[in-house]
């Protein structure tokens, strides 16, 4: 203290012009302490926040977005969009205080300017080397699926989705489900690898004749250790026929009786052969009537899709669930012409 | 003297800078000070980073309430409340808001009932959406949007005494036959009276499974669609939005109708009228698939719809068979055979596809033995 002092009684001493300089120099950090305070905060490894019940206030840091504050403090990414509407802006600069709420809700995902709406990709078969109208090509299908991520999609689970649709929770804005149909093998050997790579969920809808019947087709074995993996595996019917329409000579009684043989019988072969409950069908063709969806929701099914194109809204008809079939000539602006998550509507 | 000019000068030089250090904490970029802000309000800024954001919510909350964007409003007038727990006009503000919202929603709820009830379903479900907005909740609003809508699958009826299976079957599918479909979907057992008083759940057929027209069932007093219609006015209405070529609308209205009023030949010409230019629509727009779904809703005999429907199945044939060539050529047998047994099973004459799908079996027979 005393060397202080002294310091200052030598600086008075020696020369009153440095002294006003130093006042000056003092004065000048001061101006910028703010500024330069503030600064620090947001360069540095400490982040300002206060805690509420239902948000935490944030100052944001160089380097910030939304999408990393939504990964920081909810974990999930995709919910940048939540947070740049909540707070207002597009973009966020360092310094900037934002509010994260902590329980991100969007219940049915509508907004005065419309809802949301979430598009299903159906896949069938994948090649390495050759495309064709169900086949898509390995490259291409890697492709599609760095696209999910690159542009903020978040793939979700067909029961997350099922949850949303009966208005049970929200859905990250971008939300996205991917099914693969009927059961070939190039679902294990070329689609699969890809989905892990990239952490994506996915549900295969089997039509229990195929499995194990072609070399081609999937084994029992290797479906029990797809689902042992975490692989949803649901119903595509027994045979693969078409629900809706009755075969030219058969009576309305054996078209109804074949029906429930179609649906019970994937259903009852997959609990049989891997353990696991069914609760979703894909109409084999896309296609259906009320009877068929009567008789799906008698027999215990949550829901059912067809291969209508469009994204799905969380009033959508669970029976009547719209998929965008991903065709295997499609070009990236095709496949992205599937993949609309809101639709416009004004409600005000 | 000259010391004590320097300690002068070096004072007020310290005082100036503290007053512009305070002044820099409360930037232009923060909002103006509250109309409610207390003296040490500016203090406060200097020391608090997120002071500016509770003003900027403040603000907030004021404009969205005045843009009825309520659920908005409310949500900043709580980030208000929660940086400043005392104040009174984020206190009153969210009070009143949790009044106005379910009053709003169920303005909006009973706006789109009025509008649901006039078949108008465009505007009836943007008021279900609204209500739905401002109250997630609502009791009602989900149960329009997800159930009425989009109209049901299944005919619901109320038993009258000593009625069999096989009399219901009659009059929801004038076909005594079809008993067990009402059985099945009902748990019955026998053919005999059923229990009484019950009321049974059974589907809808689609019309073209149906073996004539399907008579009056007695509606259900309690359900919406069940309820007396004032036909003339709803089938002007329907004719309206046919005219504007909304078939789908037209088609849904004209089958409200017919619910509650089967006989009705104007509303079965209109709900066959709307269902086949609709069918005609997606043809031209070349979806075979949504034709064919629609041109099954057509009643057989009406005009050339049985024609257009096997068009429709021939298209989508055509599209699996060449689908099956392409797989061919490019080895995939399987796959090829898959492809064109669902052509065969569209179009069972299929000229090609029963020729090519026994020389694909006998070619992959050839190939097991070759392994």
């Amino acid at each position: 203290m005393s060397d202080c002092r002294g310091r200052v009684r030598t600086l008075k001493v020696k020369s009153p012009c440095l002294f006003i300089g130093a006042c000056l120099f003092i004065l000048v950090n001061l101006l910028a302490g703010g500024r330069a305070v503030l600064s620090a905060e947001v360069a540095g490894m400490e982040r300002r926040e206060r805690s509420f019940p239902d948000f935490i206030a944030v100052v944001a840091r160089e380097g910030d977005t939304f999408s990393s504050l939504a990964l920081e403090y909810l974990k999930d990414p995709t919910w940048d969009g939540f947070l740049a509407e909540f707070n207002g802006v597009d973009s966020l600069r360092p310094g900037q205080p934002v509010i994260i709420p902590l329980k991100p809700e969007r219940k049915g995902g509508v907004t005065l300017r419309g809802y949301q709406t979430v598009p299903i990709l159906a896949y069938h078969n994948f090649s390495s080397t050759q495309t064709g109208k169900l086949t898509a090509r390995q490259a291409m299908f890697e492709e599609q699926m760095r696209f999910l991520r690159e542009e903020g999609y978040r793939v979700i689970a067909l029961d997350q989705l099922f949850d949303f649709l009966e208005f049970k929770g929200s859905l990250p804005p971008k939300s996205v489900v991917i099914t693969i149909d009927d059961g070939w093998l190039s679902a294990y050997e070329i689609a699969l690898p890809v989905l892990k790579k990239y952490g994506y969920p996915v549900t295969l809808f089997v039509y229990t004749d195929i499995i194990g019947k072609s070399p081609r087709a999937l084994s029992w074995d290797l479906l029990g250790k797809m689902a042992e993996e975490g692989l949803d595996i649901q119903c595509h019917t027994k045979s693969h026929r078409n629900l809706a329409v009755p075969g030219e000579k058969e009576s309305f009684k054996d078209y109804f009786e074949n029906l429930v043989g179609e649906l019970s019988g994937c259903k009852e072969t997959i609990k049989k052969r891997l353990n696991r409950e069914v609760k979703y069908l894909a109409y084999p063709y896309g296609t259906t009537n009320s009877l068929v969806i009567e008789t799906a929701k008698k027999m215990g099914y949550r829901g059912a899709l067809t291969v209508i194109r469009g994204g799905n809204p969380f009033f959508s008809h669970n029976f009547r669930v719209n998929r965008s079939e991903i065709l295997g000539d499609f070009n990236m602006s095709q496949f992205e012409r599937n993949l609309a998550v809101f639709q416009e509507q004004s409600l005000r | 003297m000259k010391n004590r000019l320097l300690r002068g000068l070096f004072f007020i030089l310290l005082l100036l800078a503290a007053a512009f250090a305070g002044g820099c904490a409360t930037s232009p970029d923060r909002a103006p000070p509250p109309a409610s802000s207390p003296g040490n309000e500016i203090e406060k800024a200097g020391s608090d980073p997120f002071f500016a954001l509770a003003e900027t919510y403040r603000l907030k909350g004021r404009e969205f309430k005045k843009s009825g964007d309520l659920p908005k409003a409310l949500n900043a007038w709580k980030v208000v409340k929660s940086f400043a727990p005392e104040d009174a006009e984020a206190e009153r503000e969210i009070a009143d808001l949790i009044n106005l919202i379910p009053a709003a929603a169920e303005r909006h709820f009973q706006k789109g009932l009025a509008l649901f009830k006039n078949h108008s379903l465009a505007l009836a479900r943007k008021e279900f959406l609204a209500a739905i907005y401002l109250h997630p909740d609502h009791p009602d609003a989900f149960h329009y949007l997800k159930e009425k809508l989009p109209g049901e699958d299944f005919h619901t009826y109320e038993i009258r005494k000593g009625e069999t299976p096989k009399q219901v079957s009659q009059k929801l599918y004038g076909d005594s036959q079809k008993d067990f479909i009402i059985a099945y979907f009902n748990d019955l057992r026998g053919d005999g009276p059923l229990e009484f008083p019950r009321i049974l759940k059974t589907p809808i057929l689609n019309p073209r499974l149906k073996k004539g027209p399907v008579s009056s069932a007695k509606p259900v007093a309690n359900l919406e669609f069940a309820k007396p219609l004032e036909t003339r006015a709803e089938l002007e209405k329907a004719r309206g939005v046919f005219r504007e070529n909304h078939y789908p609308e037209s088609a849904a209205l004209a089958e409200k109708i017919l619910n509650s009023d089967p006989t009705n030949r104007e509303a079965r010409e209109l709900m066959n009228e709307s269902y086949y230019q609709w069918g005609k629509q997606f043809g031209q727009e070349k979806k075979h698939r949504e034709a064919l779904e629609v041109f099954q809703r057509v009643d057989s005999g009406y005009k050339d719809a049985a024609a257009q429907l096997a068009q429709s199945r021939k298209e989508i044939a055509e599209e699996h068979y060449i689908n099956g060539v392409r797989f061919f050529t490019q080895e995939e047998i399987e796959l090829a055979i898959y492809e064109w047994e669902a052509a065969l099973a569209l179009e069972p004459g299929h000229p090609k596809a029963k020729k090519d799908i026994e020389s694909a079996r006998n070619v992959l027979q050839k190939l097991e033995k070759i392994k």
